[in-house]
């Protein structure tokens, strides 16, 4: 019996090893595979493929593209993504040890451009390297459209090489509209901008009470029609809160007015966009004096040579300080830091915050204001202007136009049989062709006629694609047609890549003149802004990087890894200092100082990460100084 | 010696060979147990290394620390916890253990079936409602906004509104509240199958003997009720440092969090959020540790006052 148990005990035990085991990596035999053959589809198998990603799904009625995706890619992608409450890293280190990484791994962004993912990827062998001759063999689409524009596919593959593993680990992202055919349209001029204005909705009723000389939602739209179809910056600045104490007044005099929506008062601001600090950074850092950046929460700048901790600012200080004033004022919902989104999204639909976030339901909050003719509609306001793009940490003036690009990116995994990587680059090579993009805002040859500016729908197809019914949309057949949202996974899986295709309808049809509703006035309001912004940057081409450069850009990036491990316990975004930032919102102002200070900064602000920042900013300054000194020149749009 | 030892081994395995269909019934339970119930246990050797998921097999190859990762057995803030975690799950067994218990009582006095069963019914129905749900349906009642029940109720009697999500000194009452409204009906469950396992005859001779209601209950039902009250003690004792996870993780909030922080709630938002594995697996084990400790001194404890013991 001992034995019979003992014998059980063991084989139970390897049982459960063997179960647990992780699948083991493909063997990359990353260039040892011999002359490589053009991937052929009629040959293909059919495979069906997990990709990583974080994109809406939806059915369409009547589908015009998967069909066309399938013949051409033989491939059905499952899009996975993390739950609610875990992060990608979690997500990719559940996934690593189960064995059940997805193929392929196409965030839009937040992965490859994010240290400590894009770290713990390498470091858990998850990326299957890709050879310069695999995108010459399997990518000849994306090839013939680099070649279009001036570059070679080893211009683009040299751009994107990880110079810590020296190999292109992620094909990468599209390349910048600036670098391509379409440079010289004013839309994707405006994409110069080094400020993208973070806005903020304002309920244009009591904007007109308080400020009777600003235009309404309403009087904008009709100026846009009375001018032809355009907007001046000088017609949409026309709001006087230019700062956070400017909007600290307003809010003061939106509650002084008492207003009510039925039985509920008005709150004066939903200034966040939701309960989390880092959300305060994320919808709020302009509120501070400071503008986002690349490599995100640290502010550089090349000229004075100097990085810096933006949660280690005295300006992030008094940010945090200014909601606490707020919060304790009654300028915000009491709960405003335990609500539900959508008892937030409730409230600003009904009216009920006089400004809010701009990530919140501002398209509902107008169609119910219209439904019920409550005589308001909404602002879309920019508070926080750069005039010269810098401020005290930060200097935007100046954009480098680059071939690398980690956002968007899109990564093999290395759960991918070594079989599969023709098919799954010629899948990629397909979503980034000029011909899909074509398809996603165009749909087939039939639905229109004519080239580039001078496309448009056929009569039929016009009043479906362009006008705003909701029981006939574009997305009812699989297309893609706003801005901000993506349909169908099978033709949209690699969201990123619709940034290389400008002629769009949105940006050929002309201005809309005859009905102001159909007017997306956002998105107007938005072009003028980044438009103005545009204007006041100096654009600089790179040129290709040597050793000598490409060392000191190493030197920076083995820092930033050892940031990434020291923000595991230290710094802003450790639950604990996020957690103690809303807590020092919330304290009575007298006792903001002692809970910022002894929940906040002493345990997360450490010595430790400051001297870290403080290295990284010597490598980033050495690297900088050489890199401006001798890899860029002007770059001319014109 | 030798002569009886083997008759009863002869004995025991001819008794298993006859009762072999049981006993493969039984196994797929024992090896379910073994898989997940020990086998993660040996992922506790975890709690000695300098943990990094990428080192070796499962991260197995990372550097053995000894007990460097049980610091905190050193730090004011863990015994804070630890004090925090026991005096929830005590506040909460403190109530539910007797109002479980009276309720079974009450049930137990009906004698109308089928409002027994009705109320029964309803008692039991919160058990499968997710906490995820309950934690929704606590705020809404609790919230200071105009839709809080409990606010305008207060409202109605002039009282100023409160907002008890946001202050952690209701926590706990929360706690037990939402933890009775939950669990309550379903506690009842194995004290009613105890009191169906009662004599008849006890209360029949009771009543001759001219007892009351009251003196059968006190004499009859609840020291029949004992061995149950105790085994239910001991798996609460081995409950004791671990508070229902999913009730205060969704009962909390980023402005209470510190002050209703518990070793499960720690050990998720330090160890899988902030991904310091060998951290919350040191934790995990030291709360095995004395789980197990407290398990086995109220078995002891239970078996010398009621004999009653689960080993």
């Amino acid at each position: 019996m001992k034995r019979l148990l003992c014998a059980l005990l063991a084989a139970c035990l390897m049982c459960g090893l063997c179960a647990c085991q992780a699948a083991d990596p493909v063997s990359v035999g990353v260039g040892d595979q011999g002359p490589l053959t053009a991937f052929d589809v009629s040959t293909a198998k059919d495979l069906e493929i997990q990709v990583y990603g974080v994109l809406n799904t939806g059915a369409s009625k009547d589908d015009k593209l998967t069909p066309i995706w399938r013949e051409k890619t033989k491939v059905t992608p499952e899009i996975v993504s993390y739950s609610g409450n875990e992060t990608p890293g979690q997500y990719f280190q559940m996934n690593h040890v189960a064995g059940t990484m997805p193929e392929i791994i196409a965030p839009l962004n937040g992965v490859f451009d994010h240290m400590v993912y894009y770290k713990q990827l390498k470091d858990q062998g998850s990326l299957r390297p890709i050879t310069l001759e695999e995108l010459e063999t399997y990518m000849p689409r994306y090839k013939q459209r680099l070649e279009a524009w001036g570059f070679t596919m080893e211009d683009w593959y040299n751009a994107n090489i990880d110079p810590s593993e020296g190999k292109l680990l992620y094909v990468p992202g599209p390349i910048d509209p600036l670098l391509t055919d379409a440079k010289n349209t004013s839309w994707v001029q405006a994409t110069a901008s080094t400020y993208n204005p973070t806005v903020w909705y304002f309920r244009d009723d009591i904007l007109k009470t308080i400020f009777p000389e600003t235009k309404t939602e309403a009087e904008l739209r009709q100026l846009y029609i009375d001018n032809g179809g355009q907007l001046t910056y000088e017609e949409i600045d026309d709001v006087p809160v230019k700062s956070k104490e400017d909007l600290y007044d307003y809010l003061i005099a939106v509650q002084q007015l008492n207003l009510s929506v039925g039985e509920k008062k008005v709150v004066p601001g939903q200034i966040m966009g939701d309960t989390q600090a880092n959300n305060i950074y994320n919808s709020c850092l302009p509120l501070a004096g400071l503008s986002y950046q690349i490599y995100g929460h640290r502010l550089f700048d090349d000229i004075k040579g100097t990085m810096t901790y933006t949660q280690a600012t005295p300006e992030w200080k008094e940010l945090i300080q200014w909601f606490n004033k707020i919060y304790n004022q009654g300028l915000l919902s009491e709960e405003a830091f335990i609500q539900k989104n959508e008892q937030r999204d409730a409230k600003a639909i009904n009216g009920e915050y006089a400004v809010f976030c701009s990530w919140l339901p501002v398209t509902s909050a107008r169609d119910l204001a219209k439904q019920e003719n409550r005589g308001y509609g909404y602002r879309y306001v920019n508070i926080v202007d750069f005039p010269d793009l810098t401020t005290t940490y930060q200097n935007f003036q100046d954009r480098f136009l680059t071939l690398n690009n980690a956002t968007g990116a899109v990564a093999i995994s290395t759960s991918a049989k070594e079989a599969d990587i023709p098919q799954l680059l010629n899948w990629i090579d397909w979503n980034y062709s000029q011909e899909a993009d074509i398809l996603r805002f165009w749909g087939t040859d039939d639905m229109y006629t004519g080239e580039k500016l001078d496309r448009r729908f056929t009569k039929e197809w016009e009043d479906i694609m362009l006008n705003a019914d909701p029981e006939n949309t574009p997305q009812d057949y699989g297309l893609y047609m706003n801005r901000n949202d993506c349909w169908n996974h099978e033709t949209y899986g690699l969201k990123g890549v619709k940034g290389n295709y400008p002629y769009t309808p949105l940006n050929v049809y002309p201005p809309e003149l005859e009905n102001p509703d159909k007017i997306n006035l956002d998105a107007v309001c938005l072009s003028v802004y980044t438009g103005h912004y545009a204007q006041k940057v100096k654009l600089w081409l790179e040129k290709p990087l040597d050793q000598e450069v490409t060392d000191l850009k190493n030197k920076f990036l083995v820092l930033q890894d050892e940031h990434a491990e020291i923000q595991k316990t230290q710094g802003f975004y450790n639950d604990g200092a996020k957690t103690a930032t809303i807590r020092a919102i919330i304290a009575k102002p007298e006792q903001f100082d002692e809970i910022y200070g002894s929940e906040y900064e002493a345990p997360y602000l450490t010595q430790e990460l400051l001297d870290n920042v403080k290295a990284m900013g010597d490598a980033w300054s050495a690297f900088r100084k050489l890199y401006r000194q001798s890899y860029i020149e002007p770059y001319s749009l014109n | 010696m030798k002569t009886s030892m083997r008759v009863r081994k002869g004995r025991v395995g001819a008794s298993m060979a006859n009762l072999s269909g049981l006993y493969l019934l039984l196994l797929p339970a024992v090896v379910t147990t073994l898989i997940f119930g020990y086998l993660p246990m040996l992922s506790n050797y975890m709690a000695f290394l300098d943990y990094n998921l990428t080192d070796g097999f499962m991260g197995l190859g990372s550097p053995f620390v000894g007990l460097a990762n049980f610091d905190f057995l050193k730090e004011k803030w863990f015994y804070e916890i630890v004090f925090r975690t026991l005096l929830y799950s005590v506040g909460s067994l403190a109530v539910s253990y007797p109002a479980a218990l009276l309720l079974a009582l009450l049930f137990n006095e009906l004698r109308h079936t089928v409002f027994k069963k009705v109320v029964q019914t309803i008692t039991y129905v919160p058990h499968f409602v997710s906490w995820v749900t309950v934690a929704g349906i606590v705020y809404m009642f609790l919230t200071v906004e105009p839709d809080g029940l409990l606010n305008n109720l207060r409202g109605a009697f002039g009282l100023e509104r409160i907002s008890f999500m946001q202050d952690a000194g209701y926590f706990l009452p929360i706690l037990v509240l939402s933890g009775l409204w939950k669990g309550l009906g379903w506690s009842t469950i194995l004290y009613m199958a105890a009191l169906s396992g009662i004599e008849e005859q006890l209360y029949e001779a009771a009543r001759v003997d001219g007892a009351t209601r009251l003196q059968q209950a006190i004499y009859i039902t609840l020291p029949g009720l004992v061995p149950t009250f105790c085994i239910q003690l001991i798996f609460a004792m081995g409950g004791l440092f671990s508070t229902s996870f999913d009730q205060v993780f969704n009962l909390q909030n980023e402005v209470i969090r510190p002050d209703v922080m518990t070793l499960n709630l720690y050990t998720y938002y330090f160890g899988i959020v902030n991904q310091r594995f060998a951290h919350s697996a040191a934790i995990g084990l030291f709360n095995g540790v004395i789980s197990v400790v407290l398990i086995c001194t109220t078995n002891v404890i239970t078996r010398r006052l009621s004999d009653t013991g689960i080993f």
